[in-house]
């Protein structure tokens, strides 16, 4: 216990002593900045406070677009994973296709699934559901597939068809590789519905209030929509954590 | 679990690092030598002084005075070597000129005004385009006849300070801009109004509203709302320079703006080979797009009534609804402070003496 | 006289190599197996004696050749679900606790959940585990893993009990103890036992009859009766009689 409040203590220390020095122009001195180029986190947060409801919504918009389209990618790219390891002749072939998506830059997609998709909301889902899609198929593909020597000679050996196989073996052996894919898909869910918001035909969600506030000057105000980004993130990646270490008990990652 | 944690503290740094890049952040200041204030016409070593200029926007007739200037060397007469540094959706001219990227920039002047007012020394001396060149457009069906019909529709615009002439004519016309209608971010094609995604557009007379002419379009196809006959209208392309550079620079920047006005009032003479001129320096839109542009932004440049010579006038006028708009429609949360230190007339006055 | 139990008739496997020299890991391998009959199948690493065992438990092809059980083939006996295999390692899934890891092939086999459960807490006392149901795999020791996947084989209650040298991770003290519990386990059963291991004392203190391999190709080089009475105990391991069975084996490796 005395170790946990340690390793707790000395990153908040180091996170304090940061935005203290932020906060007493450090950094400005460093880097030639004026304080109204890199707003002080005072300013931020009064700002923040003073806009927080409108905040909180644009932070609802694009959480949610990130996380729905967290959940189809996620979905599909583990229906695609199963394919490859059902039907491994023909079903590979989607394993290429989406790696060879994970390669589009998410800048460049944007504007892509806004010519299909008229809606922010929908535009935002599809570019999250691109960049979801190849981490979770290429993770879950190496956990569907990566199993421990023999263990699928004991699943024969009782004359086990392919999809008890998959269901007592392959799926629970992907879990912790479908976690790791959740783990990287949360970050780059919100990487994608904010850089998706910067192009997309709408006027709410955390990316656009950072886009127009920095064009516009107002920056504490755009600082404060990236510090709700990044709150979102954390809380986010912690939900994550939590669950994984309910449902990977077993795993000796989790003692 | 350490390392666990290890990804989650990457994970943060990687989101806050990516926010973050989506605004271009300028680089650090550099002085930029310059003839000084003696008032010596001429570079006394006969080297030209360097001076970059910082567009709005990408290449195109929206600029062209001054590619007919370079073009036929009125810069060089004065003794500069002019580099024109083209502008973007994310390069912003007020953090580029702070910053020393650019001597000089070209910006909309409501956009100015609010880097004013948020403490950058940054000062107006010059103001090109006379007219504000803001169009809303609709196709004739979607039965948009005027401002108020615009109730119910949705309507896009590029935000990031473009919105505030949109948001005073609906004001003006009694709607409310949350409640009443739906404002989308718009893209910079037109696709959204010509697939019908949207019931108006943000226009700009000299580019969009050529764009949908081009597409097939006719002007007997759609309906315009013009800013100007509003009453609405916001000063746009205007020169502006940081104050610490014009301090040092008087000169160098009046001789600049006698080049400037030279190449603008050519260029407005004859749009169809000023056109010609920016197709030259930069293909990177047609040669019939570059001429249409000429032509219109001739009409914003040296309105009807107007005297060429007077070309980079400051209409004081102007520059208060300017402010004036600014402030009621919430882009200013307190009204802009008009002064010598924002606003001046005096080098025009100086680069248009006789 | 009796048919045998299993008959394995000029069984070679070939295992292709990229070079072009294919590796021979059996050539014509001939021997019955009779009901009840505890065999094990001694040779050092190479000589082919997992790839049998493995062809016998249909988990591999022979390049030629046959292996006839009961008259019918390896895979009929597979699909009835009559084997119980022991592996090299435990081959516990680590999200299963130790009795649900005991429990899983009796799942597939469609076993009745009520008399699931009265073998594994059987089986859990057999292999000495009975504290430890509840663990996952992580929280065991390797013998205690390798243990569990004993029981697990044990639990089907199996026609053929085949083993791939279950017990060569183990330390010697384990070894024999496991060793012992195995014959008295077998005693009570008398199932059919084909036990794999390079462990010469260890397959003379199981076996009714040893069938030595050689590498290199891997083929058949003696089969040893072993006439020792049983049931054996770990005392018997100090008879000479034991001794020279151990003599006769290991003097059999060194005339090739």
């Amino acid at each position: 216990m005395k170790n946990k409040v340690k390793n707790l203590l000395w990153p908040l220390a180091f996170g304090i002593a940061l935005i203290l020095a932020w906060q007493f122009g450090v950094f400005h001195k460093i880097l030639d900045l004026k304080p109204f180029q890199l707003p002080v986190p005072t300013e931020i947060a009064s700002t923040l406070a003073a806009n927080l409801p409108k905040a909180l919504k644009d932070c609802g918009v694009t959480i949610s677009g990130a996380l729905i389209g967290m959940i189809i990618g996620s979905f599909m790219g583990f229906m695609i994973a199963a394919m490859a390891t059902f039907f491994p002749k023909w079903g590979y072939g989607g394993m290429i296709v989406v790696t060879a998506l994970n390669a589009v830059p998410i800048v460049a997609l944007s504007p892509i699934m806004n010519l299909w998709f008229s809606t922010g909301m929908a535009q935002k889902i599809a570019v999250v559901t691109v960049v979801c899609m190849a981490a979770m198929a290429i993770n879950a593909y190496s956990g569907l597939n990566n199993l421990n020597p023999y263990s699928i000679d004991l699943m024969h050996s009782v004359a086990a068809n392919k999809w008890t196989i998959f269901r007592k073996l392959r799926l629970p052996n992907s879990l912790p590789h479908i976690f790791t894919a959740s783990k990287i898909n949360i970050a780059s869910s919100i990487i994608a519905a904010i850089i998706s918001e910067y192009f997309a035909a709408s006027t709410s969600g955390l990316g656009f209030g950072i886009k127009d506030n920095l064009r516009k000057a107002e920056m504490a105000m755009g600082w404060s929509y990236i510090v709700v980004a990044s709150l979102a993130g954390v809380i986010l990646y912690c939900i994550i954590l939590l669950v994984e270490r309910d449902a990977l008990k077993w795993h000796a990652s989790q003692k | 679990m350490k390392k666990s944690k290890l990804t989650s503290v990457l994970a943060v740094i990687m989101l806050i690092l990516l926010v973050a890049t989506g605004c271009s952040s300028g680089t650090s200041a550099t002085s930029t030598p310059g003839a000084g204030t003696s008032g010596a016409e001429k570079n006394a070593s006969g080297k030209l002084d360097k001076v970059t200029l910082q567009l709005k926007w990408l290449p195109q007739s929206q600029f062209m005075g001054y590619y007919v200037a370079k073009a036929k060397g009125y810069y060089k007469d004065e003794g500069i070597d002019l580099e024109i540094l083209p502008g973007g959706s994310d390069i912003i001219p007020e953090q580029q000129v702070y910053n020393g990227v650019a001597d000089i920039g070209v910006t909309w002047v409501s956009s100015l005004m609010k880097y004013q007012s948020q403490g950058w020394g940054l000062v107006q001396v010059g103001q090109i385009f006379q007219k504000s060149a803001m169009l809303l457009v609709s196709k004739t069906s979607a039965g948009i006849n005027s401002a108020a019909d615009l109730k119910g529709k949705k309507v896009g615009s590029w935000f990031g300070g473009n919105e505030y002439e949109i948001y005073a004519l609906l004001e003006a016309n009694g709607l409310k801009k949350d409640t009443d209608l739906k404002l989308v971010q718009q893209d910079y094609t037109m696709n959204q109004l010509l697939n019908n995604e949207i019931d108006a557009a943000s226009a700009m007379t000299y580019n969009e509203y050529g764009l949908l002419l081009e597409s097939g379009l006719k002007d007997s196809d759609l309906h315009v709302i013009n800013m100007n006959d509003a009453g609405v209208a916001m000063l746009e392309d205007c020169l502006f320079v940081n104050s610490d550079w014009i301090a040092k620079n008087q000169d160098l920047y009046v001789r600049f703006l006698k080049a400037s006005i030279k190449g603008w009032a050519e260029a407005c003479a004859d749009p169809e080979a000023a056109g010609k001129v920016v197709f030259d320096a930069d293909q990177s839109v047609s040669l019939s797009h570059q001429v249409y542009m000429a032509k219109e932004v001739a009409k914003l440049v040296v309105p009807k009534d107007f005297d060429p010579a007077n070309i980079g006038y400051i209409d004081m006028d102007a520059i208060k609804q300017t402010a004036d708009l600014a402030h009621k429609y919430g882009l200013l949360t307190k009204p802009a402070v008009i002064s010598e230190d924002t606003v001046t007339s005096k080098y025009w006055k100086e680069a248009t003496a006789k | 006289m009796n048919a045998a139990e299993i008959q394995i008739k000029n069984v070679s496997m070939v295992y292709p190599v990229n070079n072009g020299e294919d590796i021979l890991a059996l050539t014509d391998v001939n021997f019955d197996i009779q009901e009840g009959e505890f065999i094990s199948l001694l040779g050092p690493s190479g000589c082919g004696k997992t790839t049998l065992l493995r062809i016998i438990a249909d988990l591999l092809q022979p390049t030629s050749g046959s292996v006839s059980i009961r008259g019918q083939s390896p895979r009929d006996i597979r699909m009835q679900q009559k084997y119980g295999i022991v592996f090299q390692s435990p081959v516990l899934y680590d999200w299963r606790t130790v009795r649900r890891n005991i429990c899983m092939p009796m799942e597939i086999m469609g076993i009745p959940k009520k008399e699931r459960t009265t073998r594994i807490t059987r089986m859990l006392e057999l292999v000495g585990l009975q504290d430890f149901g509840y663990k996952y795999p992580f929280e065991l020791s390797g013998g205690m893993q390798q243990r569990v996947g004993i029981a697990r084989a044990l639990a089907l209650n199996p026609e053929f009990l085949l083993m791939d040298e279950p017990f060569s991770a183990l330390d010697e003290f384990t070894r024999e103890k496991l060793n012992e519990d195995l014959l008295s386990i077998w005693s009570k059963t008398k199932k059919t036992v084909i036990f794999v291991t390079h462990n010469i004392p260890e397959s003379v203190f199981l076996s009714d009859r040893v069938v030595v391999l050689s590498p290199h190709p891997g083929r058949i080089s003696a089969i040893v009766d072993i006439n020792l009475p049983r049931p054996r105990e770990n005392s018997i391991r100090e008879t000479s009689e034991f001794y020279e069975y151990v003599t006769k084996i290991r003097r059999s490796f060194e005339g090739v």
